[in-house]
């Protein structure tokens, strides 16, 4: 990424911003929206050629005579071609994103707003799948599928939001209907999906002057363990004469003025995942590609197979009520946990500091002591490890997050009563969770190889309760803080404004604290430590050049870490 | 009837993240960014607390207690953000009559908990 350009931009947007009217404005950077990926689909289509001509080598009138000589020349030349296509695709895909980015900080409307969002989805997501390519097209892979959960309805609604971006003819318009039977998660390889879409749909683009490119997905068969999904694409385009239409699926079809090789690409990719397609179409009426694909539904996880998470684990519970004693106690043998009770502030307390607890399963109402005391007691232990340890609540008070009666902050979660062992079962496997997480973050920390740390974001989810939207919404609201420091900051350097350095430096801290992202947050610190006092302009500068050069790589692991965590919600 | 808070910070990172979580538990939550925009909100609009970073545009989590306190002779509660290294300005912050404090980062729980703490003796 070119860092100078980016920031030298950056200082000046709002500048430009005012200057240019704001109708001008988004029709020249629609332009070149539209420029970009144009030229990305361009060099798809460049790519696919590769594709079919090596892996297609049979049927194309190739002179090279040995055979063996044909297959070597082919894999060398495969695997530089399929690399650097791909690499000529991430070009555009990453302008496109930039760009979007930059279009994200001008005044758009609600509408506008919300397509760029899109824009910036659905590319980021397709910048996943070619690189998902590479994988796969570098060892023969046509031949071989990826099996991995897919969101089935989401990959198809990105590869068409970036088809219709193709569309620049308004007289043609591209409609989806989808049918809602079809479950979203499945088990498929997603890059062949989105290569089939893309290759079938831009065809369909491609041949089509106006009138309707209509794409419909159906559940066609659900099986114990499958699922078989049956694609239409219809277009309006002059159509397909009889004689031809046996051969449009050839690598050499005659008709390439209208026909992209892509339905080659195409047909090879379906084959590969075990599916059909055809092709039916009536001149000057329209084509009509139909093709089904199978893929596997996903296993439930089990609860017994779940369980497996928390064996061996050391739980101790403060219980009062015996019926309840044996009911947890019942619970946690079958899945392996070592139990201690206790309705006894000491005695617990006993029991903590002479075994490895891993969790404490705490009743709030008790006689004597009652939870939220003990939980005090524990929380002051001068032992590190007791202190620590993850305490969750169970209570009947289903406002005790809000309550004021307890200290609630000594309690690392609350279970609900009456509670289902699924409920249970899912706390407990949680904190193990957040247990890894927390070795993750301190291991992170101390990686004294000078490499970056891979960022965690699952504190921040959970800060979020969850909530994998809210999340998304920090991170935007991260970059554009990060954005406007960057542009702000230099600014600021350069007219010597201290005091609107310090309350620049002051505003991203908190993000820079709230992403984890440690180096960009000291070299923010050393910055703020830099104005104190004999301000050295040079250090300053140098600092300020160590954060621009860090951020593109925070940015880009703030994107893959909120994937991975959709991913996984 | 829910509890109004207002949340005066300019970091708008920080004040999604603390409306998210405040409206989940309970709480109605108006965000201001900047000093001018809190004297304008509390023209119309009595809170029943007012949570606020020291350091914002056209005047400071102090100057905020002082208006409040001073000009409108208000009691109504008001938690400050101080940022680490800003010990001086929190006890300044105390004497003008902030009835509590929170570092940054904040802790939503923590937030949560103050608030709740202030609210009640309030």
């Amino acid at each position: 990424m070119k860092l100078n350009d980016l920031h030298t931009s950056l200082s000046n947007l709002q500048e430009k911003l005012t200057r240019f009217s704001f109708d001008e404005l988004s029709a020249k950077e629609a332009d070149s929206f539209r420029n970009a990926l144009n030229s990305f689909k361009s060099l798809l289509d460049y790519k696919n050629t590769i594709n079919g001509s090596l892996n297609n080598p049979c049927s194309s009138n190739t002179i090279i005579d040995s055979k063996t000589e044909l297959e070597e020349t082919q894999q060398t030349l495969q695997s530089l071609l399929v690399t650097a296509a791909n690499k000529e695709i991430n070009v555009p895909l990453n302008g496109i994103l930039k760009f979007s980015e930059k279009l994200l900080k001008s005044n758009l409307t609600m509408e506008q707003e919300k397509i760029v969002k899109e824009i910036q989805t659905s590319s980021s997501n397709i910048l996943t799948v070619s690189k998902d390519i590479i994988d796969y097209t570098g060892n023969d892979a046509i031949g071989t599928n990826e099996s991995t959960t897919i969101k089935f309805h989401t990959i198809v609604k990105d590869v068409l939001f970036l088809c219709n971006a193709l569309i620049l003819n308004t007289s043609l318009k591209l409609d989806y209907t989808a049918a809602n039977t079809i479950p979203n998660d499945l088990i498929g390889d997603p890059s062949k999906l989105s290569q089939i879409l893309l290759n079938l749909v831009g065809n369909a683009v491609q041949t089509t002057q106006k009138g309707e490119i209509l794409v419909v997905s159906k559940l066609q068969q659900e099986t114990e363990d499958k699922v078989f999904i049956e694609f239409t694409v219809t277009d309006t385009s002059f159509g397909i004469s009889d004689d031809k239409l046996d051969t449009v699926f050839d690598f050499y079809s005659q008709d390439k003025s209208s026909i992209g090789l892509g339905l080659n690409v195409a047909k090879q990719l379906i084959e590969s995942m075990e599916g059909t397609i055809s092709v039916s179409s009536k001149v000057d009426v329209g084509t009509m590609f139909t093709f089904m694909l199978p893929f596997k539904k996903p296993e439930e996880p089990t609860r017994s197979s779940l369980s497996k998470g928390i064996a061996d684990m050391q739980v101790l519970i403060f219980e009062d009520n015996m019926l309840n004693q044996k009911l947890i106690e019942l619970k946690l043998k079958k899945w392996n946990c070592k139990t201690f009770i206790t309705d006894n502030c000491n005695v617990g307390l006993e029991i903590l500091e002479n075994n490895p607890i891993d969790i404490i399963l705490m009743d709030l109402r008790m006689p004597g002591k009652n939870g939220d005391q003990i939980a005090e007691e524990i929380r002051n232990n001068n032992d590190l490890r007791v202190k620590n340890t993850p305490i969750i609540a169970v209570t009947a008070d289903h406002d005790i997050r809000t309550s004021t009666e307890f200290n609630i902050s000594n309690f690392t979660e609350f279970l609900l009563k009456p509670y289902t062992s699924d409920e249970l079962l899912s706390t407990l496997l949680e904190q193990i969770e957040n247990n890894a997480n927390m070795e993750t973050l301190t291991s992170n920390h101390i990686n004294d190889k000078g490499e970056v740390p891979k960022i965690n974001l699952t504190p921040v989810l959970n800060e979020c309760m969850g909530d994998i939207g809210m999340l998304q919404e920090l991170i935007k609201l991260f970059k554009n803080n990060a954005l406007e420091f960057i542009g702000k900051a230099i600014v600021h350097i350069k007219n010597e404004d201290y005091e609107g350095l310090k309350f620049s430096t002051h505003k991203i801290k908190a993000g820079l604290k709230m992403m984890k992202t440690e180096a960009l947050h000291d070299t923010v610190l050393e910055m703020e430590n830099a104005i104190k006092g004999d301000i050295d302009v040079k250090h300053l500068n140098f600092l300020y050049n160590c954060f621009i050069e860090e951020y593109p790589v925070i940015d880009q692991q703030l994107d893959d870490e909120l994937l991975r965590l959709a991913q996984e919600a | 009837m829910k509890k109004r808070l207002l949340l005066a910070e300019d970091d708008e990172l920080l004040s999604s993240l603390l409306k998210f979580r405040l409206e989940k538990s309970g709480y109605a939550v108006d965000v201001v960014v900047n000093g001018k925009d809190v004297k304008k909100y509390l023209t119309t609009t009595t809170p029943d607390l007012i949570v606020s970073d020291i350091m914002m545009p056209y005047m400071s989590g102090i100057e905020l207690i002082d208006y409040v306190r001073n000009e409108l002779n208000s009691k109504l509660p008001i938690i400050i953000i101080s940022s680490a290294g800003n010990e001086e300005n929190v006890l300044n912050a105390f004497e003008m009559g902030a009835n509590d404090f929170l570092s940054k980062p904040v802790s939503p729980p923590e937030l949560l908990i103050r608030v709740a703490r202030v609210l009640k003796s309030a």
